[in-house]
């Protein structure tokens, strides 16, 4: 009696222990992430405008959800969202992949490391400072328009005033800024790969591709899944390189969800609204996260 | 022991993290109600103290209405108390020199005064307004962006109501910043409540031209106006050279300057640019100048003369790249003219003369729509908000600004005073001064003499009216770089801008 009385105290203080050590960042995400969740989901059912003043708003149900599906703005922004997660999550995936393995395999151990830092430097590089430099890169008369010309392209497009090539600019910039980071991950996760497959596939008499198809990209699958749900949600949430580098334009072609939830929401002051759009961003990644979780632990089990 | 101390360490931690914020801000709020509270039992005091002279109303500089204010504003203890200026501008065009005039002259009566700089976009007003929420960071500010913004800013109880302080100090506004001007800054239900005076006449249809490159091309300096016509000949004369040397005829500022640019498109439609009646019911833009008007800047781009939309969006182009290094003749932007005027950071060897851009046709070249005078956009607003602790203070500030303080902004800044008390020959010699042989001080004065009562104000009622504007941009610049024809372009801006006026209706309920 006395015993499990102690094993109680030891379970209790150890958990409280836990506890403490945990509620830093607990109330950092309660305070920063779940009340203004909690927040901006009520205020999407309200016609709440900025301007009034807090808690100066009515109850509208879901007024705000039902005039989202007549917005051309709403529309382009979601579309655009789409189109940007499909292309750009895929394509860095498969470029990094490549990449990890390429370097882990052919470079020289010195070597390797020089070239993950250069390519994760983007990473660690303000996002401002990142569409700056791009900016002058796209310019009419900077490098690739020059390229461009060079190859008999009289006169090439300005990548970020071109209804057609706005959006893939910006796309290409996420995929670059976002390279580093992937490689890093995929390498860390290549050298803890068991030797012995990669021998036994050697005494086999397997080449590089077949190493590479058949044993690292099956393996790598958890650190593919882990990457592929914060692509997805990184890609969900673009926000930088369309504030700063298109402003959305032209026109709506580079419109984001998040772009047009802070321009309905500091600029047209539509706080109702603006948190409308939210909701939905909020439930699309929801959606998408539980999706890849099921298939994730179903593949697990398997 | 090493886990006790842990916990205690984590839990003083987090508590300090909190309380931090906590206390702080309502240790503040304290400081704040007992100052508003006394400071209110010396507003009463004002009121009936500054009696004033009526030097006020009458026009003269600030010197005599200053000598008839309360000897002390500071705090009790003999401390002075300090207010925070917030304006648009960076210090050296001029805020700078006008916080530190007022505090060498109001050193002994209590006030000292500081400038703060915010940026004039979309972030930097919601700092602005959060700051004008959160209170204490605040006094005095100036706003932009015309008068639904500022409603916006007295529906939500950030603005103070300075009328009565106007009262006390027997200030007349209609006669000194002229009563139209003023009426477009009259609110509540009688319309007779003031949250702030517009301090700066500006004419935005107003253009800047390269005086050396003109008289290079020999094309006269059109100081009494043109027509689309005319300007489109000069343009060409003006336009030469191919690839990164090309020089342009005109840069339309579709980037950096798009109101600009706009307002000179509008100009002779003024007041029913965007909105069709005083009902603000429907959007304007089927009126035929404005697909005259629209038609007319794609025959500048389409003929090589203008920088085409996409260029200027894409490069970021602002006036500092380009009118100022050479490589446009013309361009729009009045508002900028404090970058004319520096030549250190941006070097510069021309003449730049101000003109009014050019009119449709000559039907317009009458007195109002030639030089547009009707299109005065009274602007940088001056208020007080509505918590800060010295409101005694601080209207004696907006007073002194309004009333001759602004000097060192005609000066710096370029920015021509709406008060009738600086005399005109004044404003051009003090910028013709500073100016050197960088402006046309004729042209200068032609712009700083326009008659200020013929200003036409605005439709003052709207809706969604910067949504409005977002969707202007948006089909105009497809418009504008071959991406659809006018008739589309005209029809979805009626179309999209009666949708937004119809939701904007039906959020409000009426």
């Amino acid at each position: 009696m006395k015993k499990d009385q102690g094993r109680r105290k030891r379970i209790l203080r150890e958990n409280l222990i836990a506890w403490t050590f945990l509620l830093p960042s607990a109330v950092g995400m309660v305070l920063f992430s779940l009340i203004p969740l909690l927040i901006s989901l009520y205020v999407s059912l309200t016609d709440w405008n900025f301007a009034s003043g807090l808690g100066n708003w009515n109850f509208v149900w879901f007024d705000n959800f039902k005039q989202l599906w007549s917005d051309s703005w709403f529309i382009a922004s979601l579309k655009n969202t789409l189109i940007y997660a499909v292309i750009t999550v895929p394509v860095s995936l498969v470029l990094s992949l490549i990449l990890a393995a390429v370097i882990d395999d052919f470079c020289k151990k010195k070597a390797a490391g020089v070239v993950r830092v250069a390519m994760y430097m983007p990473h660690i590089c303000n996002s401002v400072a990142i569409s700056a430099v791009w900016m002058a890169l796209y310019s009419k008369y900077g490098p690739f328009s020059l390229l461009l010309r060079a190859l008999g392209w009289s006169d090439p497009p300005r990548f970020l005033a071109d209804y057609v090539w706005a959006l893939p600019a910006l796309m290409l910039v996420s995929i670059w800024a976002g390279l580093g980071y992937r490689v890093f991950i995929y390498s860390a996760s290549l050298t803890a790969l068991p030797r012995d497959l990669y021998e036994s596939a050697d005494i086999d008499g397997g080449t590089w591709f077949q190493k590479f198809r058949y044993i690292t990209v099956p393996l790598l699958k958890p650190t593919t899944f882990f990457l592929t749900v914060t692509g997805i949600i990184s890609s969900f949430k673009v926000f930088a390189y369309t504030n700063v580098m298109t402003k959305g334009g032209p026109g709506s072609a580079t419109y984001t969800m998040v772009y047009y939830v802070y321009t309905t929401a500091f600029k047209y002051n539509r706080m109702g609204y603006a948190s409308a759009v939210a909701v939905i961003l909020f439930f699309m990644l929801l959606v998408i996260t539980i999706i890849q979780w099921i298939h994730n632990s179903r593949d697990e089990k398997r | 022991m090493k886990k006790a101390l842990a916990i205690t360490l984590a839990a003083v931690m987090v508590a300090g993290s909190l309380a931090g914020c906590g206390s702080g801000g309502s240790s503040e709020t304290t400081a704040q109600t007992t100052a508003a509270a006394t400071t209110a039992a010396a507003k009463t005091e004002a009121a009936t103290t500054a009696a004033k002279t009526e030097a006020a109303a009458s026009g003269e500089t600030e010197a005599a209405a200053a000598e008839t204010d309360k000897e002390w504003y500071g705090n009790d203890d003999g401390t002075p108390v300090h207010i925070r200026l917030w304006a648009g501008v960076q210090p050296e065009y001029g805020y700078q020199q006008l916080v530190d005039n007022f505090n060498a002259e109001y050193a002994d009566k209590g006030i000292e005064a500081e400038y703060v700089m915010y940026k004039n976009d979309t972030s930097g007003n919601m700092q602005l307004e959060t700051y004008l929420s959160s209170g204490g960071e605040v006094d005095v500010f100036v706003g932009y962006g015309g008068r639904p913004t500022l409603l916006n800013r007295i529906e939500a109880n950030l603005v103070m109501d300075i009328t009565d302080y106007i009262e006390a100090y027997h200030f007349d506004l209609d006669d000194n910043f002229g009563k139209v001007a003023m009426a477009d800054w009259r609110f509540g239900d009688n319309n007779d409540r003031i949250y702030g005076i517009p301090t700066k006449a500006e004419y935005r249809p107003w253009m800047f031209i390269n005086e050396d490159m003109f008289k290079e091309a020999g094309i006269e300096i059109p100081y009494d106006g043109w027509t689309n016509e005319e300007f489109l000949a000069a343009a060409e004369k003006l336009t030469h050279g191919e690839g990164i040397d090309k020089v342009y005829g005109v840069q339309w500022g579709f980037d950096y300057t798009f109101s600009a640019w706009k307002g000179l498109m509008q100009s002779v439609m003024f007041p029913y640019v965007t909105y069709a009646d005083d009902t603000a019911t429907a959007v304007a833009y089927d009126n035929p100048i404005w697909k005259e008007q629209l038609e007319f800047t794609k025959k500048t781009i389409d003929l090589g003369y203008a920088i085409p939309f996409e260029d200027e969006v894409s490069e970021g182009m602002t006036l500092q790249t380009t009118f100022l290094q050479g490589k446009a003749a013309m361009t729009m932007g009045i508002s900028q003219m404090r970058l004319i005027l520096d030549n250190e950071t941006y070097p510069h060897d021309f003449m730049t003369a101000v003109v009014p851009g050019p009119v449709p046709s000559e039907e317009y070249m009458d007195g109002v729509h030639n030089l547009h005078a009707q299109n005065n956009s009274a602007g940088d607003i001056i208020s007080i908000a509505q918590n800060t602790p010295y409101p005694d203070a601080c209207f004696e500030f907006l007073y002194w600004y309004v009333t001759g303080g602004q000097i060192p902004l005609v000066t710096y800044g370029g920015r021509m005073p709406l008060y009738n008390g600086i005399d005109l020959d004044q404003v051009v010699e003090l910028t013709a001064a500073h100016a050197g042989d960088l402006l046309d001080t004729q042209s200068l004065r032609n712009y700083a003499g326009l008659d200020k009562s013929l200003v036409v104000n605005p439709v003052s009622l709207t809706y969604a009216s910067t949504e409005i504007d977002d969707v202007f941009k948006e089909e105009v610049q497809a418009y504008l770089q071959g991406s659809q024809d006018i008739d589309t372009t005209i029809s979805n801006l009626v179309t999209r801008g009666n949708d937004l006026i119809a939701q904007a209706i039906a959020a409000k309920g009426e």
